[in-house]
């Protein structure tokens, strides 16, 4: 009897104890430094497609049945504060080896120096990473910024050498707020040498607007060359549970190479592109993204199956001419007119809290042929998250996933955080 | 005679219990301000910390640094852990945003999207006053507080009816009660440790949230650094979603 009396005391002050939360406010106090990053190491398995065009492209007459990709990246983080000024520093150093290449790089992806005079003005000087647009898969209206990678779009990106302020004002009315910006980007061998659109200068602007439930954004880019760059976007919440976006962007004399009679010609003409988006929160709490990027100039499925064609050549000349298309674009994701992209995801799958679930998929409604991407991120302890992607990819011949070099993958990462 | 009378009788009653009900609202609204009102300033500033409890005890906590202007502009800052440092939620309104780093702009999101995993969405971590989106329809007095029925202003706020039992002698919340619109219980709130945060302010420094979707699992929450603090509007845009922690002094 005593000692369950002991027990049920000790037992009730271990609970009264655990119970006892904490919260240590001034380790969270602003301090004139940071330091942070995160660390991957990441693991894919991929089976190759040996009929593919892409594989033939890459290995020839000697396709492996399957190859194995190690790859390691390290993100340092920095921040320096002084007065209303801070000194932003963001470099990545990456490892890759796989049977076809081993690679490695280390980038400054940003060091900026940022001035705030007061909380509606800000000066950026330095290599920065803008980004616009509503799009979450594809970026349109991205005059400024490089391309992302629609299969993994929250991948950290390089950004350019500029000189940018933004200007930002609340108001009462329909309208509650309105930002300008203006940036000017040089060019040359050494500074911003892939910035296509421009010789020696690219000047660009964004005007944005809050109108009521809508976000109406305006952008601007123009050359040193006069290549001229318009678009729009907006985003707009239908209800508690539906958001709709879209972004449309037209270009002035975009190059693009195209394979015509066995040669390579550059055309130069105005591109269109649209992207038109929603985003739904069902009853069972899943998230679906549904986003389809219509470009009417881009390559059609005839213009693609001569490239793929050439590609699986056995004549050595065509497959010299196809490693140049492909580098100069035919090689690059959703070169087609039409791409569908939809994502279902879910926090907390089945019931097992910070393990989320995601199924991705693209289509190309052009010739059919799909990828589907099932994925799991799982976050077991503080700061360390491991996460699982499959890939299937189907499509007939001289279709835009039907060619692609790996028609099966399993990937795993691990990263942490600090 | 007695055949009129009747009528009359209850049509003067009914207008005297029309007449009480709306005073009752009346009241009840008065005390749903009050409880704002001694909750927190109209615009401050004030941490707080997240913590999910699994069933097996196991924790995993958030540390967010808010401000809010007004009745609808607020901005909340994840500063720990590593993992989520530097994502922000902004509200203005019905308007909600989240920015995370890595995607590097603002992204319009839908307010019952859960944030982190666990019990809270983003609309418990972007509250506004009670008051601001509730209606009082019925208060009831009982012996240690008051109970209040509270009946969303619009659709798109996240819980359709609560019930909230007030402390009579803080007036602040001792629980509430969530229910859908179908009258399903989804969360409990329990709000307590009283503690003076100093500018009159003598609420909760603690909310405990459990919900029988999530059967074993608790979320609390702690508050502290509460303060008055002016801030200009266009702290509350998209703009400034990656600059929030430049606000904390």
């Amino acid at each position: 009897m005593r000692f369950s009396l002991a027990l049920l005391i000790a037992l009730t002050a271990f609970n009264s104890q655990a119970e006892d939360f904490s919260f240590d406010l001034q380790a969270y106090q602003k301090k004139p430094y940071e330091f942070f990053g995160h660390a991957d190491l990441t693991a894919t398995h991929l089976q190759v497609d040996e009929n593919a065009a892409l594989s033939r492209l890459s290995f020839r007459d000697q396709t492996p049945e399957d190859l194995q990709r190690y790859y390691g990246e390290l993100e340092l983080n920095g921040l320096y504060r002084f007065d209303n000024s801070l000194i932003s520093f963001r470099g990545l150093g990456s490892y890759q080896h796989d049977t076809l290449q081993t690679l490695s790089n280390r980038t400054i992806q940003e060091l900026y120096w940022q001035l705030q005079p007061t909380t509606s003005w800000q000066f950026d000087i330095g290599k920065k990473a803008v980004k616009w647009g509503k799009g979450y898969a594809w970026n349109p209206v991205g005059f400024i910024e490089r391309p992302k990678n629609p299969d993994d779009p929250e991948v950290n990106r390089e950004g350019y050498v500029m000189l940018g302020s933004e200007w930002t004002h609340s108001l009462n009315g329909p309208i509650r707020n309105i930002s300008g910006g203006l940036y000017a980007l040089p060019r040359s061998e050494a500074v911003n040498s892939d910035l296509t659109d421009s010789d020696t200068l690219l000047m660009a602007a964004k005007l944005s607007l809050l109108i009521d439930m809508t976000d109406l954004d305006f952008y601007l880019s123009r050359s040193s060359t006069n290549k001229n760059a318009l678009g729009v976007s907006f985003a707009s919440n239908l209800s508690s549970n539906l958001e709709v976006h879209g972004d449309f962007a037209w270009r002035e004399a975009v190059e693009r190479p195209l394979l015509v009679d066995n040669v390579i010609q550059n055309q130069r003409d105005a591109q269109f592109q649209s992207l038109i988006g929603l985003r739904y929160l069902d009853s069972r709490e899943i998230t679906w993204i549904l986003e389809w990027l219509h470009q009417p100039q881009a390559y059609s499925t005839d213009e693609m199956r001569t490239f793929y064609q050439l590609a699986s050549s056995e004549d050595l000349n065509d497959l010299q001419l196809a490693q140049q298309a492909r580098t100069a674009g035919y090689g690059l994701s959703n070169v087609g007119r039409n791409s569908l992209y939809l994502r279902a995801s879910l926090k907390d799958w089945w019931d097992i809290v910070y393990l989320n679930a995601a199924l991705t998929l693209f289509y190309n409604p052009e010739d059919h042929s799909s990828a589907v991407t099932p994925e799991w991120v799982y976050t077991p302890l503080k700061n360390h998250e491991l996460r699982f992607r499959a890939g299937f990819l189907q499509g007939s011949r001289w279709s835009e996933y039907g060619e692609k070099l790996s028609d099966r993958k399993i990937e795993l990462r691990w990263r942490w955080y600090f | 005679m007695k055949s009129l009378l009747v009528p009359f009788f209850l049509l003067i009653s009914s207008l005297n219990l029309i007449s009480a009900q709306a005073q009752d609202a009346t009241a009840a609204n008065a005390l749903l301000l009050e409880v704002d009102q001694r909750l927190q300033p109209q615009s401050y500033e004030m941490y707080r910390k997240l913590i999910n409890i699994e069933p097996n005890g196991k924790q995993k906590s958030f540390v967010l640094y808010t401000v809010k202007k007004g009745k609808d502009k607020m901005l909340a800052l994840f500063l720990d852990p590593a993992s989520e440092r530097g994502r922000s939620s902004l509200r203005i309104g019905e308007n909600m945003w989240l920015y995370i780093p890595n995607v590097g702009k603002p992204l319009r999101i839908t307010s019952l999207q859960s944030v982190v995993g666990g019990v809270f969405n983003n609309s418990d971590i972007l509250q506004l006053d009670y008051s601001v989106e509730y209606d009082a329809t019925e208060m009831l007095e009982e012996a240690q507080h008051y109970l209040l029925t509270l009946k969303a202003k619009s659709r798109s706020v996240a819980y359709d009816q609560l019930k909230m039992w007030v402390d009579k002698e803080y007036k602040t919340p001792l629980k509430i009660e969530a229910y859908s619109a179908s009258g399903m219980l989804i969360k409990t709130l329990h709000y307590s440790k009283i503690k003076d945060f100093g500018n009159g302010y003598i609420r909760p420094a603690m909310l405990e949230t459990d919900s029988p979707l999530y059967k074993g699992y608790k979320s609390v929450m702690l508050f502290d650094g509460i303060q008055p603090r002016e801030f200009n509007d266009e702290v509350f845009s998209l703009n400034y979603m990656n600059k929030v922690g430049e606000l904390r002094e």
